[in-house]
């Protein structure tokens, strides 16, 4: 093959866009772990919810976890992915348009998201919580991502694609559909939306994105950049590049089916449960080859451990993903889930491998590239060594303070008497004994912090130490044969391929959206069962209990577990979450599960508890919500929540749509009535918390056997 | 053995010959060509060479393959040339050296490695989904349970249409040959049970087995895979380096010398040969001196010295300086070329011998497919489809199973160990024939012999100023005598000689210090190689020289005979020296054998039944072929390699035991595998034949059979 | 439970696009050499 031009191309990489992304990790870092070390100690120490509904637990949890995983974890991934293509691929990346509307369409949905989410917008989807305008922008943004990705990799001038570039890939098309999949709903006002999926079938689709969250975006991601940054820091080759291409393999097969683990004991098929649990234990193999040829790589380096904090922290990083995953197949045997499900056990596990693996393999990868990006040296290797000991110290006391009181409390719930009663009948006595252990995971939660506080002062001065430096040419040769030709087409090109991809997803939305609601129809149905859907101030009601984010902290699925059954009542089954868009099953009881809670206190108790849970539960750690009685509930919308709800197959007629919101103000007349006449101030008909009341107090008498009778709690 | 770096500076110009190129380069305009690179050894050599595409104008890339040692090279031909790359790596401390075409032999090869990667994806894809269905099913998914049992069909198809092809193939081809391969009862239980099943699911009724089809499919793709990479040992392309040498030769023209394919050289060309190169034909030397060694036909480098008129065989190395010949006689018709000849043509049949492991199974097979078949024709008066299905499932388990992974799994962990224990074997049924082995033959030199000399005298008492008169006359030879004496003898000043002559065959001598002295071989034939120094026609010292044996040959050879073989010495060396060393080694009267030219090595093992020949030079290749199993030493000659079963990669023969306790083992593996494949069989057979065997018995019983015989391979690779 | 309609093809799919990359590697040769391409990612030294 001929060549005109030079055969050796002299290029710059766009080292600009790491920086960029680098930047914005740091200072959402510090924004995720503020959130998260608020959440902390709100939990040991309640009057941290300052009594403001911006950042009550409910709404800041969701906060803190979208920006842990999507501002801290996503803009971290993307520097380190701009970063080791362009040198892997020996080209500059494909658009430095594209990269520039990615940076900023990120941030952007960041800051929707820093907002929305105290503001109480939230799709109550766990880490898809961001309501549906901002879902469409994060997947045009990742359209964007994927078309200056792949685009990089069409006009590559290294043929070979070295591990970590399939990686990136696999995080790159799992996330795509799986975001896809899971955030379809139908909005009904600007910034609110029902999921298409409703009860069981959300349950699956829900960890099925949930799960794959985690391994595509938190896993894969780290596992691409640590098979490129561990061999640059420790200079010597992975130790069986062979090994990491099985693995690589075997993981994207078997992934998939992981996700329900998080569902076990609850009223999914027991089927269905079997089969998560035997795949979360087959994921242990290729997840722990990926962490030994990762610590194998630094065999004949291990000295340098003791001197150069980056290989400390990779190695730690390592250690604590194979921690992680093979406490995941270990917590997903269902006789170890009854002790750890709705457990903080389960906050330890994500934690150690949040903090301990992604967190370390960020400050790794960070201390690695700063210095080489800005052509400098590290402020200083002794602050990056006190960072790496002081967050150590932290993750530790967070996971091993969460895990014991994981167990203890699950234990504690768990345990039946002799003469079958419930040993500690009270939910409450089993948190007394762990808010002790909140008090040390917060502490941990600090030290992490303090230790992120030493990066970011390391970080400052060594980029304020900078030299002003020029973009470095590298001179490279082309072995793919295929001559470069600079396109002023470039953006073109990108953009077409974009509106093919886009308009792909928007056939498969579309068919999703038509074809989910006929088969909710037929369901698990005994014939002759009813299920009664939500009156519509029961429906605004559910919507306040979601914007609060109450599902975080109360379950609503009682297991099939007989402690569980005596605290709670009877089994729930498939029909009573059937219209429930989306489901409520929750995942944490840092509170008691709440599946069987109507009818079982009065109103009244429930308007005190709301307002002070101490009032009626002293010892309590669940924060005031004195708002809901300020606020005034909007009966207004609820005609389009209906219209939206009957288009997803929700039994209401025309009529129920029509008359909503009369219907609703009449049910909250009564309800006020009654509130007034046990001694609650008056005029209440018009505030949220009649609505939370009507909602929770329908909660277990929905389902109606067929004669008619509702299940009572303690059947 | 030799020594590939030469004194002067190394010459790349016949890269760019025309003809070179035809042969060597590959693409359009013959601007690729492939490099086996010398002195790799770590990432950073990558680097450097492959930074060599950016420094080096119209090197358009370097690719360099670690595994091989192999560099991938194209150039700009109208910018720059290969000789100038070869020197620039070279330059880096390397040593280049092309290789030819990539034959079609190796081409097929590895698009057969690759079509196997390509089937095994797809068998595990399928087998991976199919059995998450179904285990779905056997977990209680009754609402499913039929739609998941279409999709096993549908994931099915392209594993009984496309993975389990080779099975077919193998079968026919054994069935043509009128044999029971292993292959056969794989493919009758992959069609058979396709169908079964097909037709149980469109019948809607439930004894379906794709899941452990599919799995057991799988399974046996991937252990003949591992097997089949185990074995690919590769010949280490520095050997490869003497092929290249005989293909081209200097021919002088009237202006200075060109290179010439070796197969165009005619009687009466004129050719120049340097150091460290072999000669290409016999031919008549027309410079005054030159020293050769004879390498190929004694397997000594003892170093000849031809004066001019002498003709020299073409094998013969010429060991310095540089030398000008007329060709008598071509290559072909050189005794050496026809050993070459021989040695090729061994090398590219393909032996394919059927091991024993494989007889136990043909009649294995065969009785289980005759119980089957009985049975099915008994049974089928009772219940057709009872009938049909219970042969079935008992040719689906019983048969493949076990042994078909078993004797694979068995050979792929003896490879390895012997790749541990320093054995590079190129066929797994060398196992075998070693098992067999009962006298075991030697080549002197450089097998059981270091292929120096070594004085064998105490050098300290031998006074300096003779030491000094000693290393003088020897100054410019390079006969082992004198290398010796280089080595005990270390002086730094070395008088003056007067007068020195050299006479072939008798030794050397000169004028020191006034007086004349001679170092003269004794021609006697004693046991030993010893040459006297004489002053003044007075016998002064007489210096004798051995051969060292290796280190570990005495042990070994201990060892061999105390488990019964018999040890015969085989050399092309004269009865004196060889008898020294075999009664230093402990050799009984009977089993010595000395003087033997290739030829007569070759007759000897052929004779004798049951032969393992141990060797490493092309004297020995011939011997190598008749035996048994061949051994080529480390440091051996390619083509001693071309014709060996086995090169032993590390020093000495110790490799010999490891060779035959490895093969014991590997039998023994083989052996235990296939006793737990027969009670395996009889066991689940019976159950199949009593109808408890069903999909869900079937999916679990075989990955855990396979999953035991896994086990104890495993274990016993442990040991 | 009916969501597995939809949720098997996607899955299915998701495998089926990932064995036809894997495909896709093996026939560019990207598997060919599978020792090389570790060292390689060394030879850019980042200062």
């Amino acid at each position: 093959m001929k060549h005109e031009n030079a055969t050796v191309e002299e290029i710059y990489y766009d080292d600009d866009i790491v920086k960029m992304f680098i930047l914005a990790t740091l200072l959402f870092a510090g924004v995720a772990f503020a959130a998260g070390l608020l959440a902390a100690f709100q939990m040991a120490f309640w009057p941290m919810n300052f009594n403001l509904e911006w950042i009550t637990f409910g709404r800041l949890r969701p906060l803190h976890t979208n920006a842990a995983i999507f501002a801290f974890a996503g803009n971290a991934i993307f520097a380190g992915i701009y970063h080791s293509s362009q040198r892997l691929l020996k080209a500059r990346l494909f658009s430095d348009t594209l990269s520039r509307i990615h940076f900023w369409g990120w941030q952007l949905i960041i800051l929707a998201a820093a907002v929305s989410l105290p503001l109480g917008y939230t799709r109550g989807k766990e880490y898809a919580e961001l309501e549906w305008p901002i879902s469409i922008a994060i997947t045009l943004i990742w359209v964007v991502f994927a078309v200056n990705f792949f685009g990089t990799i069409a006009k590559r001038r290294e043929k070979h694609l070295y591990v970590a570039l399939w990686f990136y890939i696999a995080t790159i098309v799992t996330v795509a559909v799986l975001h896809v999949i899971n955030a379809i709903g139908i909005p009904f006002s600007a910034m609110k939306s029902y999921p298409v999926y409703a009860g069981i079938q959300d349950a699956l689709v829900q960890w099925w994105y949930g799960h794959n969250a985690v391994a595509f975006f938190l896993t894969t991601p780290f596992l691409g950049l640590m098979y490129y940054y561990v061999p640059k820091a420790a200079d010597r080759p992975v130790y069986s590049y062979r090994l990491s291409i099985i693995h690589f393999w075997a993981l994207v097969f078997i992934y998939i089916w992981a996700g329900p683990h998080h569902l076990l004991y609850t009223s999914l098929p027991d089927w269905a449960q079997t089969l998560g649990v035997v795949f979360s234990i087959m994921l242990w193999a290729p997840s722990w080859g990926g962490m030994i040829n990762g610590l194998l790589t630094l065999r004949g380096a291990w000295d340098k451990l003791r001197t150069d904090p980056i290989i400390k922290f990779f190695v730690t990083a390592l250690t604590f993903y194979g921690m992680a995953t093979f406490e995941g197949p270990l917590l997903s045997i269902k006789s170890v889930s009854a002790i750890g499900h709705y457990t903080d056990w389960i906050i330890g596990h994500v934690h150690g491998g949040t903090l301990g693996w992604n967190g370390f393999m960020v400050f790794g990868i960070f201390y690695y590239l700063i210095p080489r990006l800005w052509k400098t040296e590290l402020y200083s290797v002794k602050l990056a060594n006190y960072h790496f000991w002081t967050g150590f110290l932290g993750v530790i006391l967070y996971y091993l303070s969460m895990v014991v009181a994981g167990i203890t409390q699950g234990m504690m719930l768990l345990a039946v008497n002799p003469d079958g009663r419930l040993t500690y009948p009270d939910f409450i006595e089993t948190v007394d004994r762990i808010v002790p252990l909140y008090w040390m995971r917060a502490l941990g939660g600090t030290l992490y912090m303090a230790g992120f506080a030493i990066m970011a002062y390391n970080i400052f001065k060594t980029i304020q130490m900078a030299p002003a430096s020029a973009p470095e040419k590298i001179r490279v040769t082309n072995t793919r044969g295929i001559h470069q030709v600079e396109s002023g087409h470039r953006a073109l090109e990108g953009a077409g391929f974009a509106f093919t991809v886009l308009t792909l997803l928007a056939i498969l939305v579309g068919s999703i959206i038509e074809i989910v609601p006929t088969l909710s129809i037929h369901n698990y149905i005994l014939p002759d069962a009813h299920v009664e859907p939500y009156t519509p101030l029961e429906l605004a009601g559910r919507d306040i209990y979601i914007r609060e984010g109450c599902y975080l902290c109360h379950s609503q699925q009682i297991r099939a577990l007989s402690s569980e059954t005596l605290r709670y009542g009877p089994v729930s089954t498939i029909e009573e979450s059937m219209y429930d868009h989306p489901f409520q099953w929750g995942s944490k009881r840092t509170g008691p599960d709440i599946a069987r809670v109507g009818k079982k206190y009065p109103d009244l108790w429930h308007y005190r508890h709301m307002l002070n849970p101490r009032a009626v539960t002293p010892h309590s750690i669940m924060p005031n919500y004195p708002w809901l009685a300020e606020h005034d509930t909007d009966f207004s919308i609820l005609r389009q929540k209906m219209s939206v709800l009957k288009r997803l197959s929700v039994p209401y007629s025309d009529t129920d749509v029509a008359n909503a919101d009369i219907v609703a103000q009449k049910q909250a007349q009564t309800i006020a009535q009654g509130l007034t006449e046990q001694g609650a101030p008056p005029g209440l008909e018009k505030k949220e918390i009649v609505a939370l009341i009507a909602y929770l107090q329908s909660l277990g008498q929905k389902y109606k056997n067929p004669i008619g009778i509702a299940h009572e709690a303690g059947d | 053995m030799y020594d590939s770096q030469t004194t002067r500076h190394p010459d790349f110009t016949f890269l760019d010959q025309p003809e070179f190129k035809l042969k060597f380069a590959t693409g359009a305009d013959l601007a690729s060509m492939r490099f086996y690179i010398g002195g790799m050894h770590c990432a950073k050599c990558v680097h450097r060479l492959e930074d060599l595409s950016v420094s080096v104008p119209g090197l358009l890339s370097l690719r360099i393959e670690l595994g091989k040692d192999v560099a991938y090279v194209e150039i700009d031909p109208e910018r720059a040339c290969f000789s100038q790359v070869a020197e620039q790596i070279a330059r880096l401390g390397y040593q280049p050296i092309p290789l030819e075409h990539v034959t079609t032999h190796e081409e097929a090869q590895k698009n057969e490695g690759r079509k196997e990667l390509i089937r095994l994806a797809v068998a595990a894809a399928c087998a991976g989904n199919i059995m998450t269905f179904s285990f779905a099913t056997y977990f209680g998914a009754e609402e499913w349970a039929l739609a998941f049992r279409w999709l096993s069909f549908l994931l099915y198809v392209p594993v009984v249409s496309y993975v389990a092809v080779p099975f077919y193939r193998g079968a026919l081809q054994s069935l043509r040959q009128r044999q029971i391969s292993i292959d056969l009862p794989m493919a009758v239980a992959s069609l058979a049970g396709f169908l079964f099943s097909t037709f149980e699911l469109a019948a809607g009724r439930t004894d379906v087995y794709f899941d452990s089809l599919s799995g057991f499919l799988f399974l046996i793709l991937s252990a003949r895979w591992i097997q089949r990479r185990m074995q690919r040992a590769y010949l280490r392309p520095q050997e490869l380096h003497e092929t290249l040498q005989l293909q081209r030769v200097r021919k002088i023209g009237p202006q200075s010398w060109e290179w010439t394919p070796v197969d165009t050289l005619e009687v009466g060309d004129r050719i120049l040969v340097y150091a460290n190169e072999t000669l290409p034909a016999d031919a008549q030397l027309l410079s005054s001196k030159a020293y050769f060694s004879l390498a190929w036909l004694s397997g000594e480098a003892k170093a000849k010295t031809f004066l001019k008129g002498a003709v020299i065989p073409a094998g013969a190395r010429l060991l310095a300086g540089e030398a000008q010949l007329t060709t008598e006689r071509p290559l072909e018709e050189t005794g050496f070329g026809k050993i070459l000849d021989e040695v090729r043509k061994f090398s590219l049949s393909q032996n394919r011998v059927v091991l024993r492991a494989d007889r136990w199974a043909q009649w294995l097979l065969a009785l289980v497919f005759a119980i089957g078949l009985v049975f099915l024709a008994v049974y089928w008066h009772i219940s057709p489809q009872q009938a049909v299905q219970r042969s079935l499932a008992l040719i689906i388990l019983a048969c493949p199973c076990a042994m078909a992974f078993g004797a694979p799994l068995a050979l792929a962990v003896s490879l390895r160990r012997a790749q541990k224990a320093g054995l590079i074997i190129r066929n797994a049924n060398v196992f075998e024939k070693a098992n067999a082995v009962q006298t075991i033959f030697f080549d002197k030199t450089g097998t059981l012999t270091d292929t120096d000399l070594k004085y064998s005298g105490n050098p300290f008492i031998v006074p300096q100023v003779y030491q000094k008169i000693v290393l003088s006359l020897e100054n410019e030879s390079l006969h082992p005598i004198a290398f010796a004496f280089r080595q005990c003898f270390s002086q730094n000043t070395l008088p003056p000689i007067d007068n020195f002559q050299e006479t072939p065959g008798i030794g050397v001598s000169g004028y020191v210090y006034g007086k004349y002295y001679e170092l003269k071989k004794n021609t006697a034939a004693s046991e030993e190689i010893s040459c006297t120094l004489f002053e003044d026609q007075v016998a002064l010292i007489k210096f004798t020289f051995e051969a060292q044996a290796k280190s570990d040959c005495s042990a070994t050879l201990k060892n061999l005979r105390s488990k019964g073989y018999r040890t015969v010495l085989l050399s092309g060396d004269e009865s004196g020296a060889v008898a020294r060393l075999a009664r230093e080694l402990d050799f009984k009267e009977d089993d010595i054998i000395s003087g033997a030219s290739p030829a007569e090595k070759a007759m000897v093992v052929a004779k004798t039944p049951h032969s393992m020949m141990v060797g490493d030079g092309i004297n020995d290749s011939l011997a190598m072929i008749q035996a048994d199993v061949g051994l080529a030493v480390s440091g051996g000659m390619e083509t001693a390699l071309k014709t060996a079963d086995v090169y032993l990669a590390e020093d000495g023969i110790h490799g010999v035991e490891a060779l035959l306790s490895t093969s014991r083992e590997a039998f023994s593996l083989l052996r235990q595998n296939l006793y737990i494949s027969a009670i395996y069989n009889v066991l689940v057979g019976t159950l199949a034949l009593m109808g408890y065997v069903n999909p869900f018995v079937a999916a679990i019983l075989m990955p855990i059979s396979s999953g035991f015989i896994l086990f104890s391979t495993w274990l016993r690779g442990r040991s | 439970m009916n969501i597995l309609y939809i949720m098997i093809p996607v899955s299915l799919m998701l495998g089926f696009g990932f064995l036809a990359g894997f495909i896709w590697s093996v026939q560019s040769g990207q598997l060919d050499d599978t020792e090389t391409p570790a060292c390689r990612i060394l030879e850019d030294k980042d200062k």
